[in-house]
């Protein structure tokens, strides 16, 4: 089996049969990752078996965000480019409950790592990864791989990306 | 848009209207509007608190280092060309 992780393709991937058990992780890809899509807000990039394309093991959607460090004096933000410091922002990771176990998650996170490293050597000053958990699963899933909680709300996590 | 209302939903909004002076339509547009642009503004930015902004700074001077965990996803996944 050969692995492939490309962008969502409405007509191609079959998006109603996925199933993560998350309700609302099922029903962004079904509904809203196409729109969001067209409408530049953020892309959807899919896991999936290059001999039977169709069925999406899992996706990730990543989009831009901005970071505030709002409470931090503006002197010691001073070597900083740009204040709010622009980041990628994962939104959405999932693993069909039939891929689970497989690494699958760690596999669509690290592609996701990847292409933001790739925007930063192009010198487009992305500084940070920051991704959405809605359960402490998911917190625990992304403090393995070296996120940090962002505030008290433990819901979102960020990994910087560091400077050259 | 075309927005549907049930009678108590419109009498409930002509109230609040009525309390701040202006027509229910433009009471409406006004608070759609401002609770749109929070929820634009939301998904954008993301606020840190203190300890978390000075960790992340303090990060953000330095190489990318990745954990030993990420490191070796990040191979495993160059392995299999993701």
């Amino acid at each position: 089996m050969t692995l492939q992780i490309v962008e969502l393709d409405p007509k191609l991937h079959i998006r109603q049969h996925f199933d993560c058990s998350n309700i609302n992780r099922n029903l962004y890809l079904q509904k809203l990752a196409a729109q969001h899509r067209r409408s530049g807000f953020s892309s959807t990039y899919v896991l999936s078996d290059t001999k039977k394309p169709s069925t999406i093991f899992g996706y990730y959607s990543i989009s831009a965000a901005q970071i505030e460090l709002g409470v931090i004096p503006k002197q010691d933000l001073r070597k900083l480019p740009k204040v709010p410091i622009p980041a990628a922002r994962v939104g959405q990771l999932a693993v069909d409950l039939k891929e689970q176990g497989k690494g699958y998650g760690a596999l669509l996170l690290q592609n996701a790592i990847k292409k933001a490293l790739l925007v930063r050597e192009q010198s487009l000053g992305i500084h940070m990864i920051i991704v959405d958990a809605d359960s402490q699963n998911a917190a625990s899933f992304y403090r393995k791989f070296g996120f940090r909680e962002c505030n008290s709300s433990g819901r979102t996590l960020y990994l910087c990306l560091g400077s050259d | 848009m075309d927005i549907r209302l049930e009678e108590e939903d419109k009498a409930l909004i002509e109230r609040a209207a009525q309390i701040r002076g202006v027509k229910a339509a433009s009471f409406t547009r006004s608070i759609v509007i401002r609770e749109a642009e929070e929820v634009i503004r939301n998904a954008h930015i993301v606020k840190f608190d203190e300890k978390a902004a000075r960790d992340c700074l303090a990060a953000l001077s330095k190489p990318f280092a990745p954990n030993e965990a990420l490191r070796k996803a990040l191979d495993h996944g160059s392995e299999s060309g993701l």
